[in-house]
């Protein structure tokens, strides 16, 4: 019998898709999140996760990209 | 605005932890850098003002109170801010009045298109003065350039940081030194002194002989017009829109430097020291903080011989490089300093000049072998210089030292600094040499590249080496260990730096289009390399080091960036461009280059092996492609490469950056308005390089270069690139996972030993883990590498 | 290579969604066909409509008054830019399509239009010219122009107690009413707010009043009472410099709203009133951003010469200004370092454009704004688009990008499908419905969006009799 299931679904590219994987793996966020890996570009995640998730993604890319732009 | 203020305070307690540890550096823990360093130099301007500094509604700091404009403001050119940042407007009719002016008095924080900003510092008011500006000029000129009154504090420290330096010299004249100075008061000052005491010869102080001194001849460079050009460049001081009082005072700023009549009427007041105290006067002086201006008046050194050589008639030097050495012999004598020129403009010529002006014993550092030959290359190629004048002393080419009657002929000797630092053993040939040259009463020290060198064995050098006047020559006065402020005090300021973008302009350098590139990860690999620690712990023991390195592997081997780096090079060749593709990691040199069927050279490659190879690329039309390690880094002359492509990078390095960028920019003969040359930073995104990549870019973003930022390459669907399939992708996942944690790191800069024996041990071992225990086709590979450059051998053919 | 698009999108007005990029006429639109249609018996407001349609508007306008019809073009591209231009006619009840497929022109707007163009653009108006009296006018009237219109931008960037109480209580009321503030004791800017700011002055001063037209409509107004005026006003800048020197009597029989209006065009400076029993106003410069047909407008030259704004490839940012207001503006998205009497330094950083971005602000606003504000020594050395360095406006945007890297969309996944049948049919229900996002065959799965479940159900509903666990 068909199921369905509310959630997220999510478009990134793969590397971002694949950070996500890790963060899954890693349950940085406290627990897994990933429904399903769909495909290179595409995951269904859970819905309550999506804030927390936001701004871990937020951190990541701070500190991906320290400023560099200090005067020295 | 709750971030801003969070903002503000950040920025504040960096600011303060910067000044902390200027300060620590100069007064603290180190007490040789400590008695080097006068303690005026650590003066800093923002200290004596930034606790009551007003910040406005925006977070910025607000000095519209400090600094009322003055009524024709729009014809002056600078704001200068009274925490000692002067901001200069280039469109303005005054800039070329105000430029030569600021190089001389302040450092450049960034020269870009428009408005250009300059700091003034304890050391640049240092350099003013020894380049023989007044204090009351340096506030006077800068008063009539700036829009405004000029801030107080900045006056105050103007005088502060230029009171006690350039009064007193130290004087070489037939052979005896003497302490001079035209300033009384100073001079009672250093005779009360008992350390000063101890180290006169004889304790008369006498005024000079004055009437000793003939009237000084000017000094020439080159052959001819130099009138011509120094009007050219002076400008067209009669356009109407200059200020008559800052026209007016151009002259007298711009003019060579004599002292000031005023000052000049002034008795010269000498007193002689004992050779052997030389040492000890100098670092008193440093101490009573009156820093001793070393000055050699080589005209009149009659004890040692000339060396009667000279430029070559078709010789013609370019006016910064004419105005470049005006400042050094500015007085007819010789100042020691540091000359600052991009890459690629021609810094070999500067110091060729300047030996045959001094015309006496010289002694030429530089920091590899390559780059000794040739600095050789370059002797004969602009001076009249006999074969017999030149002798080098490295490890691989070792004249023999002048013996016998030859002994005390002059010569030009060029080494490398570890060669002359080195404190172990050394071969009997090798000892020799280094007796002669620890013999030597040298004219000029010239010393190439002097950033690059390590503190520690800079002093050294300079322990061993006797010279009479030491020239710096460098492209980046930056320093990630900021150390450069001790080269100010152990070589001398900093005589002069030119502008990248206007030598650019002139066409001078190579017009260079920058571009960091971005390389998607692969799947795959990025799901690797997250598995590695992301952050940097605090203690960075071995296993945490292995990690990093292992990340930093994978971001370098990422598919993409192997594929676009072949596009480009694909690219590039088409073009009939000549491209060096540079990489830290050697690993990846060895990978990429293997794939790609290029020559390849790096620490371990031998000297003859270097020089076949660069040949090649020099003149084989067959060999386009070269890759590099980071021993390419500095001193190698590749006069065609005109692309350069970097898939791996040491850190954040701002200077190898800019060493990078210099490979490519010696002009190219198409001179057009087009760019002639590329360069491009190849970074895995998502990754810690792109982090790298902004920092190490940021002393170039500030001399006005523009990276673009490119993440599209059109046309590369339809180029037949390797690792086109997920299953080679993978492969070379796996070989990049079993390397050792040596290949993963990056190459060590072997220092080259002064005996000529290199040790390589290390890197056979990784050798040898790399032909291990990888699959069957792998070993096929590895089995190429042992053998080395089977690439170069068949382009030997 | 490049990540430079070609036009530079004009950001986007809010409030009004602006599909013809000029608010006037949008607002015309949304105006009721009864009171539409008395404007077009006023010659004056028949000519001023002429003037805001675009070019080819009023080319088929006048090919319909004097001809009774208009050419076809051969082109194809032509073709459909004529159709959506007719479109926009019959919107604004120009011209309507006849049963035969013929257009018509609006009588009353040919008659009032012939009038009006026999008579010439400022004798329409019946506005009274007076002697002119310098002592009336006073002093640096363009100055203080422009120091109105200023402190209602600053009210809006910066609402401080002092900038709140140098405005009206119509501006305010008229900010919250068009969302650009929120908040009642302490006023704060909206993402809207924001995106008006980085405005050009003719989309800005456009945005003011058809807000007021807007908030008098919802009032219960007539609209044409206040239009009318208004229109006749705007008129007047046509007859060029010349008419700022001119002064007009201000009617004592006009109504309280037209009073009203006179009140707010003082207050936005686009008119003087020394004094109000002087019973006289004088027009300003300001007058002309109004006068200026908007879909002509955005990168005119005038506004390109003003330019005070130098950004270099450092991102180093040089404004020299003293004006609060510009300030405020680049601070929005700048990390200011230095304030100078004449100029003022920043540093256009990661974390200052994110902050704007926060605020709902758009790269290519900021962009824009940086254009558009470029000191004529950047435009002299580099044109009008690299006046901004690439590399700069390319970062800008990369940042902003940098915040799309996820897309994410409130779904459902439906799995383990009975059969192949029932996998295909939801797949192709929903393609044909529009609520697919993802399926795949060989997974079987399908995602629809988060209205789609509903019809999923009903899907099932009508094909199995309905049985979904959910």
């Amino acid at each position: 019998m068909v199921n369905v299931k509310k959630g997220v679904l999510v478009t990134s590219d793969p590397a971002f898709r694949q950070l996500l994987i890790h963060l899954d793996d890693s349950r940085q966020l406290g627990s897994k999140f990933i429904v399903r890996e769909l495909d290179d570009t595409h995951l269904f995640i859970e819905k309550e996760i999506v804030p927390s998730l936001e701004s871990k993604v937020e951190q990541i890319m701070e500190n991906m990209n320290p400023e560099t732009n200090d005067n020295k | 605005m709750a971030t801003k203020d969070r903002k503000r305070r950040g920025k504040w307690d960096t600011f303060k932890s910067d000044e902390a540890q200027s300060s620590s550096g100069a007064g603290g823990s180190d007490k040789d850098t400590a008695a080097a360093v006068p303690k005026a130099a650590s003066h800093n301007l923002n200290a004596d003002n930034t606790s009551s500094v007003m910040v406005d509604e925006f977070g910025a700091k607000d000095y519209r109170k400090d600094m009322p404009l003055k009524g024709d403001f729009t014809a002056r050119p600078l704001w200068v801010a009274p925490d000692g940042h002067i901001f200069l407007e280039s469109f303005s009719p005054v800039y070329k009045h105000a430029r030569d002016f600021l190089i001389a008095i302040s450092e450049p924080v960034c020269r870009p298109q428009h408005i250009h900003e300059y700091q003034l510092t304890a050391y640049s008011l240092y350099a003013a003065v020894s380049v023989g500006l007044q204090t009351k000029d340096i506030i006077e000129y800068l008063e009539r350039l700036s829009k405004s009154q000029l801030p107080k504090g900045v006056i105050t420290f103007i005088q502060m940081c230029t009171v006690s330096y350039g009064k007193v010299k130290l004087v070489l004249k037939h052979n005896r030194y003497f302490v001079e100075s035209r300033h009384s008061d100073v001079m009672q000052k250093l005779l009360k002194d008992t350390v000063i005491q101890s180290c006169i010869l004889d304790d008369r102080v006498q005024p000079a002989q004055q009437t000793n001194e003939p009237a000084q001849e000017k000094i020439k460079f080159s052959h001819g017009n130099e009138k011509d050009i120094s009007e050219k460049d002076g400008g067209d001081a009669a356009d109407g829109n200059v200020p008559a009082d800052i026209d007016e005072f151009y002259g007298k700023i711009d003019g060579d430097d004599e002292e000031d009549a005023e000052i000049r009427n002034l008795q010269l007041l000498t007193f002689e020291i004992k050779q052997e105290t030389i040492e000890t006067v100098q670092r008193r002086c440093i101490e009573l903080e009156y820093p001793l201006l070393a000055e050699y008046d080589f005209r009149n050194d009659t004890m040692n011989p000339n060396l009667g050589i000279d430029l070559k008639p078709s010789t013609t030097l370019r006016p910064y490089q004419e105005k470049s050495l005006r400042k050094m012999f500015g007085n007819s004598r010789a100042r020691s300093g540091v000359i600052v020129l991009p890459c690629g403009a021609g810094k070999t010529l500067v110091g060729v000049t300047a030996v045959t002006t001094v015309n006496k014993r010289c002694l030429v550092l530089a920091n590899s072998n390559v780059s000794v030959e040739q600095w050789r290359a370059q002797f004969k190629l602009w001076s009249t210089i006999q074969d017999k004048q030149l002798v080098r002393f490295t490890r691989e080419a070792k004249d023999p030292a002048p013996s016998g009657a030859d002994a005390t002929k002059p010569v030009v000797c060029i080494s490398t600094y570890s060669m002359v630092a080195y404190s172990g053993r050394r071969t009997l040939q090798a000892e020799e040499a280094m007796k002669f040259i620890e013999k030597q009463e040298w004219g000029l020290l010239l010393l190439d590249e002097v950033h690059t060198i390590p503190a520690k064995m800079f002093r050294r050098v300079l322990t061993i080496v006797q010279a009479h006047c030491k020239l710096g020559l460098t492209a980046t006065l930056v320093r990630e260990d900021d150390k450069i402020t001790d080269l100010n005090f152990l070589i001398g300021p900093k005589i002069y730096e030119a502008n990248w973008m206007e030598l650019q302009k002139a066409g001078h350098i190579a017009k260079v289009q920058c571009a960091e590139v971005w390389c998607p990860m692969t799947s795959a690999f990025y799901s690797y390399y997250l598995r590695f620690f992301i952050r940097y712990p605090l203690n960075l023991n071995i296993f945490f080091r292995s990690q990093i390195a292992r990340k930093l592997l994978l971001a370098v081997m990422n598919p993409n960036k192997f594929r676009i780096c072949q596009f480009l090079i694909k690219f590039h060749e088409r073009r009939n461009d000549k491209i060096i593709v540079f990489s830290d990691n050697v690993f990846a040199l060895k990978r990429y280059a293997i794939e790609m069927q290029k020559p390849f050279l790096y620490g371990e490659t031998s000297q003859n092996e270097r020089m076949k190879i660069l040949q090649n690329f020099q003149y084989n039309p067959r060999v386009n492609t070269i890759f590099v390690s980071k021993v390419a880094d500095t001193s190698f002359d590749l006069p065609e490469a005109n692309v350069l492509i970097q898939i791996s990078a040491h850190g954040g390095s701002r200077r190898q950056e800019a060493q990078r960028l210099g490979r490519i920019l010696r002009a190219k003969k198409h001179s057009t308005d087009q760019f002639n040359a590329f360069f491009y930073s190849l970074v895995s995104q998502d990754t810690v390089e792109m982090g790298y990549s902004r920092k190490r870019q940021r002393f170039l973003v500030n001399q006005g270069y523009a990276y673009k930022v490119v993440n599209k390459l059109p046309g590369m669907e339809s180029e037949d690139l390797k690792l086109a399939t997920k299953e080679s992708q993978l492969q070379l996942l796996s070989q990049v996972l079993a390397t050792s944690d040596a290949d993963a790191e990056e190459e060590d800069i072997k220092e080259e030993l002064a005996d000529g024996t290199i040790r390589i041990a290390r890197r056979e071992a990784t050798m040898a883990s790399m032909s291990g225990g990888q699959g069957a086709q792998y070993h096929a590979k590895a089995k190429a590498i042992t053998e080395r450059h089977p690439l170069f051998k068949r382009f030997r053919q | 290579m490049s990540q430079e698009s070609t036009s530079t999108a004009a950001p986007n007005t809010t409030g009004t969604s602006s599909k013809n990029s000029c608010l006037f006429l949008d607002f015309l639109i949304s105006v009721p066909p009864k009171e539409r249609q008395r404007m077009l018996q006023k010659p004056s407001c028949c000519f001023f409509i002429y003037r805001m349609l675009p070019p080819i508007a009023q080319q088929v306008t006048i090919q319909l008054i004097w001809k009774g019809s208009f050419p076809k073009a051969d082109d194809l591209e032509v073709t459909k830019s004529i159709e959506d231009q007719v479109k926009l006619l019959e919107d604004l009840g120009i011209v309507s399509k006849q049963a035969n497929g013929k257009y018509l022109i609006d009588n009353d707007y040919k008659r009032s239009y012939m009038y009006a163009a026999m008579l010439g653009a400022a004798s329409i108006s019946s506005l009274v010219l007076e002697t002119n009296d310098e002592k009336r006018r006073g002093k640096e009237v363009e100055k203080k122009a422009v120091e109105r219109w200023d402190c209602i931008l600053r009210y809006l960037a910066l609402p401080s107690e002092e900038n709140t109480q140098a405005v009206s209580e119509t501006t305010r009321n008229l900010f919250k009413k068009a969302n650009f503030t929120s908040g009642d004791s302490r006023i704060e800017i909206t993402t809207s707010g924001f995106q008006f700011l980085l405005l050009s002055p003719v989309k800005q001063m456009w945005t003011y009043v058809i807000e007021y037209l807007k908030l008098e409509m919802s009032q219960g107004q007539d609209i044409v009472e206040v239009i009318e005026p208004l229109i006749q006003i705007v008129l007047l800048a046509n007859r060029g410099f010349k008419a700022e020197k001119e002064c007009y009597q201000i009617d004592p029989s006009w109504s309280i709203p037209q009073q009203e209006l006179l009140n707010h065009l003082r207050e936005l400076g686009v008119i003087f009133i020394r004094k109000r029993k002087d019973g006289v106003f004088f027009l300003t410069h300001l007058l002309t951003h109004l006068a200026t047909n908007e879909t002509i407008d955005d990168t005119s030259a005038e506004r390109v010469s003003n330019g005070k704004v130098i950004v270099e490839t450092n991102f180093r940012v040089y404004a020299y200004t003293s004006s609060l207001l510009q300030l405020a503006i680049i601070a929005l998205f700048t990390e200011m370092t230095y304030r100078f009497q004449d100029m003022s330094v920043g540093m256009i950083t990661r974390e200052s454009v994110r902050g704007a971005l926060q605020h709902g602000i758009t790269a290519a606003q900021i962009i824009s704004f940086l254009r558009a504000n470029a000191h004529p020594q950047c435009i002299a050395t580099s044109g009008a688009i690299n006046c901004l360095p690439i590399t700069v406006a390319d970062q800008i945007r990369l940042w902003e990008d940098e915040r799309r890297r996820m897309d994410l969309k409130d779904a459902y996944i439906y799995s383990h499908f009975e059969s192949e049948d029932e996998f295909q049919g939801v797949c192709d229900y929903a393609q044909e419905r529009g609520i697919l996002l993802w399926a795949n065959a060989q997974q079987k799965l399908v995602i629809v969006n988060e209205e789609g479940h509903e019809y999923v159900r009903q899907w099932y509903k009508r094909s199995k009799g309905g049985e979904t666990s959910t």
